[in-house]
């Protein structure tokens, strides 16, 4: 058989934040909105004027969500220089609306 | 076991003394197929919803007839079909009437029926009437009892049902290429005289197994082992349609199985069943016994019947794990515990997209391709299922689902249950200190 999943191609986009994760009520969505998590992320590309970073993150379940990857927003108040591609970061994320944001980032310990 | 007035007369005379031998003799002509009359010539043709319930073919069809002189005549017509196994995935296949597999035939013990077949396939095909208890020129092996039925030919096959039950019907020409492409269907013969409450919902269910790589658009015959849809009624989920039950009905489900390989240990969740008969006949009352999974051999029908008296969406699928997965989901590396970081660092600098799946196992493959994460070759299906009321459904291929609601309106489908009496959810943290339950201990 096929060795397809190995090299399968997460397809993110900018669309993934407007989708959520599709699995979540209503009701369960309003229970996420306060909620955060922290997890690993790699860098794999960043555009510093929109303030979006694709990332290879890791599971993030206080949010109901596995690990891909996908875009985030990358917040104010957050070093954006951070997000060079291959880094690899510690970062948390909440909820901001319909998208996912970056609230906290710092260079992943050894 | 039907003993005769003679036989009576004879045990009468011969008195107890000879009952002994008497029952050895009686064993010895009684068949084991199943009927319900003991003289099947010249009977009137059984009328459905007359004589009989009929039956439903979740996702097929029954195949019409019509009376010619008291004989119950049907049509065969083996042909390509343009199949589709679930939405997103068809293929080239082989079948009879435009449909595959084809429409179940459905008659009454002591019906006479004339049979034609016409070939409209690339190749010579026969038709086998499996499990029949008929003439020998009529059983359909190619070369053996005829000879094939070559294109453009239109064969007849003519024979009385002197027996009642679950049978199927199949080409015996080249079985591995044409049964692997399609070319099968259930056969229902109900009793003349039927004994025991009938049921409400009467299911015929075929189950088979293909190898269709996936953007392929022909099924491969020759595959041995690697088959990847695993279907009822060719029908893989999330294609296959729910089956309904009203509750307090008594259910019918008739499962026949030709697929090349492989048996199937079929599951049904939320009830205990009675399996009631194979294609050899009926299994006596007392050697009925209750279980939750029934196993059809490859070559067999098996017949479960309940009574639908426990409300919900229940789950009923083959148990052997591979067989409710779709295409994608056989043999791949071993993934499982692996940490892909860097492999996924190394490839996600040349694509910036890549990650490596299955070190927590395959569950979240269907999810990723719902959320439009994940591209797969064009005709294919994910490994595993579908949108569920509370989550994705892990599962795929021979999986069905039985809803059975206190009211149904007609043949439509209820929607999801659900769950009056509550359903498994996070535990408070009340609940955990209540009855001393430390998830971190």
């Amino acid at each position: 058989m096929i060795d397809i999943l190995l090299a399968l191609s997460l397809m993110a986009s900018a669309q993934d934040m407007h989708h959520g994760h599709g699995d979540m009520s209503a009701e369960h969505s309003m229970d996420m909105e306060a909620a955060q998590s922290t997890t690993f992320a790699d860098v794999r590309s960043v555009d510093t004027e929109a303030r979006t970073a694709l990332l290879r993150h890791g599971p993030l379940p206080e949010l109901g969500m596995m690990g891909m990857v996908m875009s985030f927003h990358i917040a104010e108040d957050v070093d954006i220089t951070l997000f060079e591609p291959g880094a690899a970061l510690t970062v948390t994320v909440t909820r901001h609306g319909e998208d996912l944001m970056v609230i906290a980032a710092a260079p992943e310990a050894d | 076991m039907s003993v005769s007035r003679r036989d009576a007369l004879l045990a009468g005379g011969l008195g107890l003394a000879g009952a002994a031998s008497l029952t050895g003799a009686a064993h010895a002509r009684t068949p084991a197929h199943s009927t319900s009359v003991s003289q099947h010539d010249g009977l009137a043709p059984g009328r459905p919803n007359v004589d009989y319930r009929p039956v439903v073919t979740p996702d097929g069809a029954t195949l019409p007839y019509r009376v010619v002189g008291g004989v119950k005549v049907f049509h065969l017509v083996s042909e390509e079909v343009d199949h589709e196994f679930a939405p997103g995935l068809q293929a080239r296949t082989w079948g009879y009437n435009g449909r595959t597999h084809g429409p179940t035939i459905e008659a009454v013990e002591g019906d006479r029926v004339r049979v034609y077949v016409t070939n409209r396939l690339p190749a010579p095909t026969t038709v086998h009437w499996h499990g029949v208890i008929l003439p020998s020129g009529m059983d359909g092996v190619g070369g053996l009892s005829q000879r094939s039925i070559h294109p453009g030919e239109t064969f007849v096959y003519e024979w009385t049902f002197r027996q009642h039950g679950t049978f199927m019907y199949h080409s015996h020409h080249d079985e591995m290429t044409q049964m692997a492409l399609g070319l099968m269907g259930m056969i229902v013969v109900h009793p003349r005289r039927p004994s025991g409450p009938l049921p409400d919902r009467d299911y015929a269910i075929m189950l088979s197994e293909w190898s269709l790589q996936p953007g392929a658009s022909r099924p491969d015959p020759n595959a041995m082992a690697d088959f990847n849809i695993l279907t009822m009624n060719a029908r893989c989920y999330p294609g296959t349609a729910p089956l309904l039950a009203e509750r307090g009905e008594r259910v019918r489900i008739r499962f026949g199985n030709l697929s090349a390989m492989d048996h199937h240990p079929i599951h049904l969740h939320g009830y205990a069943f009675r399996i009631t008969e194979t294609d050899g006949g009926l299994i006596p009352e007392s050697a009925q016994h209750p279980d939750t999974t029934v196993l059809v051999p490859t070559g067999a029908t098996r017949t479960v019947e309940f009574v639908a008296d426990n409300p919900g969406d229940w789950a009923m699928h083959c148990h052997m794990t591979h067989h409710v997965m779709n295409q994608m989901g056989h043999d791949l590396p071993n993934m499982t515990g692996v940490n892909a970081r860097r492999i996924d660092r190394a490839v996600g600098a040349l694509l910036p997209t890549y990650m490596t799946m299955g070190q927590d196992g395959m569950g979240e493959m269907g999810a990723h391709l719902e959320m439009g994460h994940m591209d797969i070759p064009e005709n294919s299906l994910p490994m595993v299922g579908a949108r569920g009321p509370r989550d994705y459904i892990t599962m795929g291929g021979m999986f069905t689902i039985l809803k059975v609601r206190d009211r149904l309106t007609g043949t439509e489908d209820p929607g999801w249950y659900d769950n009056p009496e509550g359903e498994a959810r996070p535990a408070s943290e009340a609940e955990l200190s209540r009855d001393g339950i430390d998830p971190q201990a």
